[in-house]
């Protein structure tokens, strides 16, 4: 069973294109929101009493909103908004629940029982009412925003890895590293999460997309950030308002949630199918 | 002062597992010594117990009941921290070879590992050993940068042995650690052992299903069947002086290469009875062809027939 | 004319590796033949070549597998498809792994009987029990109304077996059938094997890397290395006096009984 340079299979190519293509996408959206200071013709801001509702043309080319806002310009701004939100619920949801969940797997017993009956109370509320209620509750504003995220959606993270745990913790090489006198923070830092984390990858990747859309659903009902923030979500909240009259007002901000979930989804497909490797066993 | 001869010392050791509401006596009453330098074989069939032994003896599984000594030390009721440092003592190499490594993890680290945990050496210094070590088993510096799945089924045994050695424990067991390989790289992982275990003077427990295999890497063997010792032999005359018929049904089985074709196989009927149910007589009264009624009712004892010989049995087989 | 003919068989996969080149042997009627070798040296694949299930990506790139004077290689799917379980059985390591856990050995075996054959279920119990019973599983009935869990490693080998050789294909392919069984068992299995080719007549391929089990069972004998044929010739031949150097190490390799000790 020796292990040769094997040429790529063609499959694995393929999983490689799409990682890059999905990889590139990412990067770039990222970039324009990073950068919206600079790409933004306008200050997102900046009213235009002269052009309300205007549809979009060579100089507005998203078209204006009802205070005659530029529309590419608070989308450009509005991503900065929408995407660090998201990226920081799914890092601190992916890590308290990577972390919990490893912990309850690898230790079991008592603390793994409690910790997963509390979970399963936490996961019997549906997700995205709890999170509204959660809101209204501790009041508006990004931070609570992020804040009732979190507490809804870490769950789901603990359950995947502590079963993902205890797929991997009657494994050999654990047994092997009790052996070679490894602590137990040892063996869940050194052998049981660089296993772990791998796999998961795919959903944090997934979470990205759908806290996008949880923020923005949020905005939409005004209990995200306040206004005149630019926010994906709120734009539509407004937009809605001015179905009839101004359809690019919801269409631009609609379009753009809608890729940045698909592109975010293609990326975990991709990283999945890359580290599956659907190689003959032969 | 404990016998400088014995290393280990296992004393009716047994072990039952809760089922739903039965027991499964996995392991019933076995005693057994184990010197410096010696290599013991145990030989039975899947769940005869062999690798519970392995487990209790490495302090991953608790006994049920009796003691287990390690150069004068009962461990078996140590406290979990005084146990983490006195495991490094025992260490183990298992069948797969694949499974024992962290799929992420480099060659060198993983030799690494047990010098940094116990000894608290650092890291370049352990690198270096590991070189060494490497050297020991027969393989090239370069691996330690190579992860597990680039090495060979053999070529990872052998590191599994360094890195079991280079802690210098006093036992090492390997739990049917050549049981996946081909013959030919089992032959030569055999002659690793055998001369590890010479050159450091260590106690090795060889667990195995293949009777040749171990009578080949060790001086005595000890037979299994269904949780308990039925037969002690010399792993040289082995062959001639054995007086088990399950030991015979094991020889029996064995197809040799240069075998006749038209000898019929001689066959043990059925199969090893369930572990969940209390046997008054003789674990092997069902399918032995000899069984009396004593069998039935009575365990029979091991009981010494000369030097290293035992044999557990109402009706040995007479030569 | 031979039963089965391989000729010149090369084994390619998508990535470029062979992994059978350019192989030739042939099985006579009533002949069990078998194709040893170390991991990786290509008798797996032989043998699932001639069932026509390569594993993804893997294609039979040059020669002929002449089946009955039927070049198995020209078949369509559906000509294939019928081909397997008809003509041709397999038996894996692991029959237990190839059973639905969660029917019945009943219905399986009768479900199986009845897609190749035209009979009703009561005609299909019947034959499913009298070929139990012909592999020593005296217990029929009862292993009939068993789940694959609730028997013995040994017993579902038998039962696999027994499920191959029910609709009497010409050719038996039985790949390291005994390889994950207890010695003792495997002994009991050997036997099966043995009586099904004189009793019954069957014709056997056996993958395996056990020489002893090879050595006992095998009219001829096929040597397999990095997916060369090395030699290939009658079971005296190989055994006794193997012509190249490689069939005398694997055979040397074996640990014998009364072999030398590498232990002081």
């Amino acid at each position: 069973m020796k292990k040769m340079k094997k040429p790529l299979s063609r499959s694995r190519i393929i999983a490689r294109i799409k990682f890059a293509v999905a990889l590139f996408f990412t990067v770039l959206f990222i970039c324009f929101s990073l950068f919206a200071s600079y790409l933004a013709p306008y200050d997102p801001l900046e009213t235009h009493y002269d052009h309300m509702l205007e549809a979009p043309s060579s100089r507005f080319i998203f078209g204006t909103d009802q205070l005659g806002r530029d529309i590419y310009s608070r989308i450009l701004y509005g991503g900065k908004t929408s995407l660090l939100i998201a990226f920081a619920v799914t890092g601190i949801v992916s890590f308290i629940g990577i972390l919990i969940g490893t912990a309850a797997g690898y230790m079991g017993g008592v603390f793994d029982s409690l910790l997963m009956r509390f979970c399963d109370t936490l996961m019997a509320f549906p997700g995205s009412i709890f999170t509204i209620a959660l809101v209204s509750f501790i009041g508006t504003g990004v931070t609570n925003m992020i804040l009732a995220m979190c507490l809804t959606s870490w769950t789901g993270f603990a359950r995947t890895s502590r079963s993902l745990v205890l797929s991997i913790k009657n494994n050999v090489y654990i047994e092997q590293a009790k052996m070679g006198g490894a602590s137990d923070w040892k063996i869940l830092m050194v052998y049981i999460i660089p296993n772990v984390l791998p796999a998961l990858l795919v959903n944090i990747f997934q979470s990205i997309g759908s806290k996008l859309l949880t923020i923005s659903g949020l905005s939409l009902l005004g209990l995200g950030s306040p206004p005149p923030t630019p926010e994906w979500g709120f734009m539509l909240s407004e937009g809605k308002n001015f179905m009839y009259q101004a359809s690019w007002m919801l269409t631009f901000p609609g379009l753009i949630i809608l890729i940045n979930v698909v592109i975010f989804n293609f990326l975990s497909d991709s990283i999945q199918d890359l580290m599956n490797p659907k190689e003959s066993v032969w | 002062m404990p016998d400088n001869a014995v290393l280990l010392e296992i004393k009716n050791v047994s072990k039952e597992f809760p089922v739903k509401k039965k027991k499964l006596y996995a392991v019933s009453d076995v005693s057994f010594t184990l010197s410096r330098g010696e290599t013991l074989g145990l030989v039975g069939e899947s769940g005869c117990g062999k690798s519970t032994i392995a487990k209790m003896i490495a302090g991953s599984l608790p006994v049920t009941s009796g003691s287990i000594t390690l150069d004068g030390v009962e461990y078996t009721h140590m406290k979990k921290k005084e146990f983490a440092k006195f495991r490094r003592s025992i260490q183990m190499v298992f069948q797969d070879p694949l499974s024992s490594f962290s799929p992420r993890m480099r060659i060198g680290t993983y030799l690494c590992e047990p010098r940094v945990n116990y000894d608290h050496v650092s890291k370049d210094e352990a690198m270096a050993e590991a070189e060494e070590l490497l050297a020991k088993v027969g393989l090239p510096a370069e691996f330690l940068m190579r992860y597990p799945h680039e090495l060979s089924g053999g070529q990872l045994q052998r590191v599994a042995i360094a890195r079991a050695i280079a802690i210098s424990p006093k036992i090492l067991i390997c739990d049917e650690a050549t049981g996946a390989l081909d013959v030919s790289i089992q032959n030569q992982i055999a002659k690793l052992l055998v001369e590890l275990v010479e050159e450091n003077n260590i106690g090795c427990l060889f667990i195995g299903h293949d009777l040749a295999l171990v009578r080949s890497v060790t001086q005595r063997v000890a037979i299994m069947y269904l949780g308990r010792i039925v037969e002690f032999l010399d792993s040289e005359t082995l062959q001639e002086e054995y007086m088990h018929p399950y030991t015979e049904a094991l020889l029996d089985s064995i197809f040799d290469v240069h075998c006749d074709q038209d000898e019929d196989i001689k066959l043990l009927a059925g199969e090893a009875p369930s572990p969940l149910v209390v046997h008054n007589g003789c674990p092997f009264a069902q399918r032995c062809e000899y069984c009396t009624e004593q069998c039935r009712y009575q365990l029979p004892e091991l009981s010494h027939v000369n030097g290293t010989h035992y044999v557990a049995c109402f009706n040995p087989l007479k030569r | 004319m031979s039963l089965l003919e391989v000729k010149n068989c090369t084994i390619r996969y998508q990535n470029g590796t062979s992994a059978v080149n350019n192989v030739s042997f042939s099985v006579e009627k009533g002949e069990i033949v078998s194709l040893v070798g170390e991991s990786g040296s290509g008798k797996t694949t032989m043998v699932r070549a001639i069932l026509g299930l390569l594993p993804p990506g893997g294609k039979v790139t040059e020669g002929e597998i002449i089946l009955d004077g039927r070049n198995l290689l020209s078949l369509s799917e559906r000509e294939q498809e019928e081909l397997r379980g008809k003509d041709i059985a397999m038996i894996f390591q692991d029959v237990g792994a190839s059973m639905d856990p969660i029917k019945l050995i009943k219905s399986q075996y009768v479900e199986a009987i009845r897609t190749h054959e035209r009979i009703s279920r009561e005609e299909s119990y019947d034959k499913a029990t009298d070929m139990l019973k012909r592999m020593h599983l005296t217990d029929a009935n009862r292993v009939m109304a068993s789940y694959p869990f609730e028997l013995s490693g040994g017993m579902k080998q038998r039962v696999g077996i027994a499920m191959g050789m029910t609709a009497q294909p010409k050719l038996l392919l039985a790949d390291e059938p005994t390889s994950a069984l207890d010695v003792t068992i495997q002994a009991q299995v050997v036997h099966e094997l043995r009586e099904l080719r004189d009793k019954y007549g069957a014709t056997i391929i056996l993958v395996t890397h056990n020489m002893g089990v090879a050595s006992y069972l095998s009219d001829k004998i096929g040597v397999m290395k990095t997916s060369q044929m090395v030699e290939f010739g009658t079971r005296d031949e190989i055994i006794i006096d193997p012509k190249e150097q490689y069939t005398k190490d694997l055979i040397d390799a074996v640990p014998k009984m009364g072999g030398n000790r590498f232990a002081r």
